[in-house]
This record gives C-alpha cells, structure tokens and sequence, in this order.
C-alpha cells in the first residue's frame, strides 16, 4: 500500500500532463482567423497587441470587414493599441 | 455499509487521484491557453478590470499545480485538500455568480470543460466540493485514535 501511495500520485500526473496536451488546440503561429461564419484563415497579420481596439480584416474590395482572431476557435480577438485596425487583404 | 480504515485508505487515495488529474490538467491546460484564458477571465461578467484579469491569469493556474502537489505528497494531503476545497468553493461561487446574477453569461474555459454548460459546470463542481469534504472528513477519521471512531463509523 505504501508503494502505492507514491506511484498512484505520480502516474496521475503523467495521466493529467498527457490530457492537456493531447486536449489544448494550440493555434497555428503562421496564421490567423476571421469571423465570416466559417472562420477563414488568414496569413498572419501584424495587429499590435492591446485591448482596446479592433483588428479588422476585409477580404474584398468594398466587403464587409470581419474581427481577426488569434485561433481557429474564435475566441482570441486580435486588437490594436493605438486605433482600430483593417487589414486590405485584396491590396 | 461499515467503512473500515482499509476502505477510507482507498476512497481517500480515488479522490486524492481524481483532484491531482483535475488540478494539473486545468492548471497545464491554462498556462497553455494563456491568451484565451486571460481573454476569458478579461471578458467576465462578474471580474472587475484588467489587471485583475491578468493577476488571475498567471495566480489560477500556479495555485491548482501548487495544490496537486499538496495532495500528492502524503505529508501535506490534508493540508492539500483543505487548499483544493478553498479553491472548489471560490470557482463555485464564480460559476454561480455567471449562472444566476450576470447579465449575460461568457464563453466557457478551456480543455474538456468547454463541453459543459455552465449550469452542468455548477452541478459539478458543487459535486467536486462535496467529494472533498467526504475525503477531508476521512482523513480526519482516519488519524483519530481507535477509542474516538465509535463515533465515526458510517453505517
């Protein structure tokens, strides 16, 4: 029981360190994603990093501008610091 | 059902397991989806600020590993799971406050827990809270002399 008590613990810290990494999407550095409803990708854009401001992408000449965000998952909004930002992705 | 020291042993090392898996897989999870945690945490409802945000954002995930550790060693376990039932309490109130008094309820956090609405989220930790408190109450049995557990025993 005694041995036990030590490699139970520590086999559940190998299990635990396993799942995050096999459950956590890491997001792909070399790209971003818009919110079009089918979350596009996008090369990576240089918004500067801050909250305060958006960072917008337009995919076409006079469409729509879309939030870009850091991950497939939508839920890291890239911002600007200083005023909003669209990125002309047809330029 | 008679719970001889035997069985407590083994319902105290199950939860023990259960809260080390749960603590190091949230805490690793976190640090590893640090934007998005902050961004959670920056987005709540019910977190003023910030900074608050940001201090919440390294101290979470440090506190659950921290408190893994606790109840992996033998030594400090009770300690650890005092610690761990602190910490199940405060995200049950969190995830309460979300449930019944925000205006509008945030993306849930990361990980396998993303699968859960923030309702089912309560239900569980409220179930987390109340399995620390058997395990602390075991421990405690445990460690009383024999002439004190007539008292104890669970029928």
């Amino acid at each position: 029981m005694k041995k036990v008590k030590v490699i139970l613990p520590m086999l559940a810290f190998v299990l635990a360190i396993g799942m995050s990494f096999a459950f956590v999407k890491l997001a792909d550095p070399n790209l971003d994603y818009v919110d079009d409803g089918s979350g596009t990708p996008i090369p990576e854009t240089e918004c500067t990093t801050g909250t305060d401001f958006e960072c917008r992408a337009q995919l076409e000449e006079n469409g729509p501008t879309y939030q870009i965000y850091d991950d497939p998952a939508l839920q890291v909004p890239k911002t600007g610091a200083i005023e909003d930002v669209v990125i002309k992705l047809w330029e | 059902m008679k719970l001889n020291g035997k069985h407590r042993e083994i319902i105290i090392e199950i939860i023990s397991v259960l809260f080390i898996v749960l603590f190091v897989y949230a805490g690793l999870t976190k640090f590893m989806e640090g934007d998005r945690f902050f961004n959670n945490l920056n987005n709540s409802p019910v977190l003023p600020g910030n900074a608050t945000a940001y201090i919440l954002s390294w101290g979470v995930p440090t506190l659950e590993i921290v408190v893994a550790f606790f109840v992996a060693w033998p030594k400090t376990r009770l300690k650890g799971l005092y610690a761990a039932l602190v910490l199940m309490i405060l995200f049950t109130l969190y995830v309460a406050g979300i449930v019944f008094f925000s205006p509008y309820t945030p993306c849930s956090c990361g990980g396998v827990i993303t699968l859960l609405t923030w309702p089912q989220h309560l239900v569980v930790n409220v179930s987390l809270v109340l399995l620390t408190l058997l395990a602390i109450r075991l421990y405690r049995i445990k460690k009383l002399p024999n002439s004190k557990l007539s008292h104890y025993k669970l029928e």
